[in-house]
């Protein structure tokens, strides 16, 4: 009987203590690796987001676009929507033109800025183009020769303010 | 004993390779963490470049636009003196910025409207370019210009013509205050003024101007405020230390007799007149103190020669009294307000009056008999007795670089 206790005690094995500390460590250790692995992915995504997101990428276009245009822009004869949503202003077409002879137009609808393009004198409509969605609110205003845009987007997971100024530098 | 047993055994365990998994994931997420954040600052940086640069060049052109004026104002003004300046620093910023200002010949460019001004700012890697062709602008933009209220008498026809070309008949003029008061420009019943009528910034022009008479153009509010430069005398006049001053004779004044006098007194003795007779080319006069023109006196430009008067006192004229510029050429007869205080402008005419008033701080008031013809800017303006104001498109158009208070802005704008 001693000689059989013997044998079994000799056998490789853990007690069942040891083997609830080793799991609750185990489970421990892997939820702190696994909270720090979805903190991580969170702040990456996050951060990707903030960088590169949809909102932030049209948001850089529309201010560029938008600045481009109004710098270019006559001071003499631009024109705000009485609501503020939209913006005309005329331009020269190139160096040789002779007089204003262009004009830009910003405008939100459903949801999105526009831009369109035309000539004056007669007014044509040369070309539509879109310059971001997912407006959510968008305003201008002038004062004295320069033009302000207040765009917000928001794609329902992020909003971003943008705001640009510039200066209307032609005769 | 046994788990030391086990941990010292040569079996191969998983939890070496979980470890080094996670270690690699998290590494993985960390260096993506660190490539965004450093693309991010990377667009960030050279988004600021680009702005900063952007912001020297324009800069660098106000400067170009800034010094060319000064030259132009110093009457220093010449092809080889054109303002250039390369990697000048921007104040408060590391940017820098070059400017260069092309023209063939300065009075050659003047008559294709070519002189350009090309500047370019950097940043860093960021470099931006903008270029303008700059032109002459004149003080005599609007027909009446004011500060205040200009009042036009019932009838008065405000129209224009150009003096530069006759068969010019599309004329395109305007008058205005920059008031945003009320009642700034009160139009009498039959007054019809031939071109647009503006009123200041933010003013309302239904209330600003009059409900009276006609418009045949467009009533709006400024979106810029008007500059009005400041004149001043020429230091180089000579200065006579005495007043000129005419008593039932007539004194005449040729090139010669230009300088600065402390006044102007012309006044009846014996049943006669008084008379300045201006004779002899251009003939710049500075005064000092107060132009008084009794009854029945005259100031008169004769044919071939020109008036520059520069007044820092006021102008008093009794009946029949006024300034008489001969040959019809509104520049012939110009008129400058350099007081620091308070003037009164009492301006009359036996006929006609032909020149340009630049007084933005004068109260003006004219007593033409027939018409008016020019410009006028002022603080206020009456219009007395109705009758004809003609704007001459050409004071516009046709600036010179010898004009006083000419200068350059920017007509055409680019950037690459």
């Amino acid at each position: 009987m001693i000689m059989a206790r013997k044998r079994i005690s000799t056998q490789y094995g853990f007690t069942l203590i040891e083997l609830i500390i080793a799991v609750a460590v185990s489970l421990v250790v892997i939820l702190g690796v696994a909270v720090s692995l979805v903190d991580s992915q969170r702040s990456w995504h996050r951060l990707y987001n903030r960088a590169f997101s949809d909102v932030v990428t049209d948001a850089y276009v529309a201010r560029k676009t938008f600045n481009a245009a109004i710098r270019k822009a006559s001071k003499n004869g631009f024109f705000i929507d009485d609501n503020g949503n939209g913006i005309e202003v005329c331009y020269y077409a190139d160096d040789n033109s002779t007089s204003v002879d262009r004009y830009a137009r910003f405008y939100e609808l459903n949801g999105e800025l526009n831009l369109i393009r035309g000539k004056l004198d007669p007014k044509v409509t040369l070309e539509v183009q879109t310059v971001c969605g997912n407006v959510s609110e968008c305003l201008f205003t002038t004062a004295g020769r320069s033009a302000q845009m207040i765009l917000t987007l928001d794609n329902g997971s992020q909003t971003i303010t943008t705001v640009s100024c510039a200066l209307m530098h032609n005769e | 004993m046994n788990l030391k047993k086990v941990l010292q055994s040569k079996e191969c365990g998983s939890a070496v390779v979980l470890v080094a998994l996670v270690v690699v994931l998290l590494s993985l997420m960390g260096l993506g963490l660190l490539q965004i954040g450093l693309s991010s600052r990377l667009l960030a940086t050279q988004a600021t470049n680009k702005i900063k640069a952007c912001s020297a060049a324009d800069a660098g052109l106000t400067k170009a636009l800034f010094e060319i004026n000064k030259k132009l104002k110093a009457k220093a003004l010449s092809d080889q003196s054109l303002p250039q300046v390369t990697d000048e620093t921007l104040p408060g910023c590391d940017a820098t910025f070059s400017y260069k200002i092309t023209a063939a010949s300065i009075k050659a460019a003047l008559g294709v409207n070519s002189l350009t001004i090309e500047s370019v700012g950097k940043y860093g890697y960021a470099t931006r370019k903008v270029h303008a062709l700059i032109g002459l602008k004149g003080l005599f933009d609007s027909a009446i210009l004011v500060k205040d209220r200009m009042s036009l008498m019932p009838n008065t026809l405000v129209t224009g013509y150009n003096s530069a070309d006759p068969t010019d008949k599309d004329f395109d003029l305007k008058i205005g205050t920059t008031s945003t008061l009320a009642d700034r420009i009160p139009l009498g019943p039959g007054t019809v003024v031939e071109g647009d009528v503006f009123v200041g910034i933010g003013g309302d022009p239904q209330t600003v101007i009059g409900a009276g008479g006609t418009i045949t153009g467009n009533k709006y509010a400024l979106d810029m405020e008007p500059d009005f430069p400041v004149i001043t005398p020429s230091s180089l006049l000579t200065d006579w230390g005495t007043s000129l001053s005419a008593k039932g004779e007539t004194i005449t004044i040729n090139s010669a007799g230009s300088g600065t006098y402390s006044g102007i007194d012309l006044s009846k003795a014996d049943g006669n007149p008084g008379t300045l007779e201006i004779q002899g080319g251009k003939v710049v006069l500075h005064i000092t103190g107060n132009i008084d023109l009794g009854q029945g006196c005259e100031l008169i430009v004769r044919p071939g020669s020109s008036l520059v008067l520069y007044i820092d006192g006021d102008i008093s004229a009794d009946n029949s009294v006024g300034v008489n510029n001969q040959a019809g050429n509104v520049k012939d007869f110009q008129l400058y307000a350099t007081g620091t205080g308070d003037q009164v402008f009492n301006l009359k005419a036996k006929s006609s009056v032909f020149g340009t008033v630049y007084a933005p701080k004068v109260d003006i008031t004219l007593y033409p008999s027939v018409e008016m013809r020019g410009a006028i800017v002022g603080k206020s303006v009456t219009f007395k007795s109705g009758g004809k104001f003609y704007y001459d498109e050409a004071l516009r158009d046709n600036v010179s670089i010898d004009d006083e208070g000419a200068r350059f802005i920017v007509k055409r704008w680019g950037e690459e």
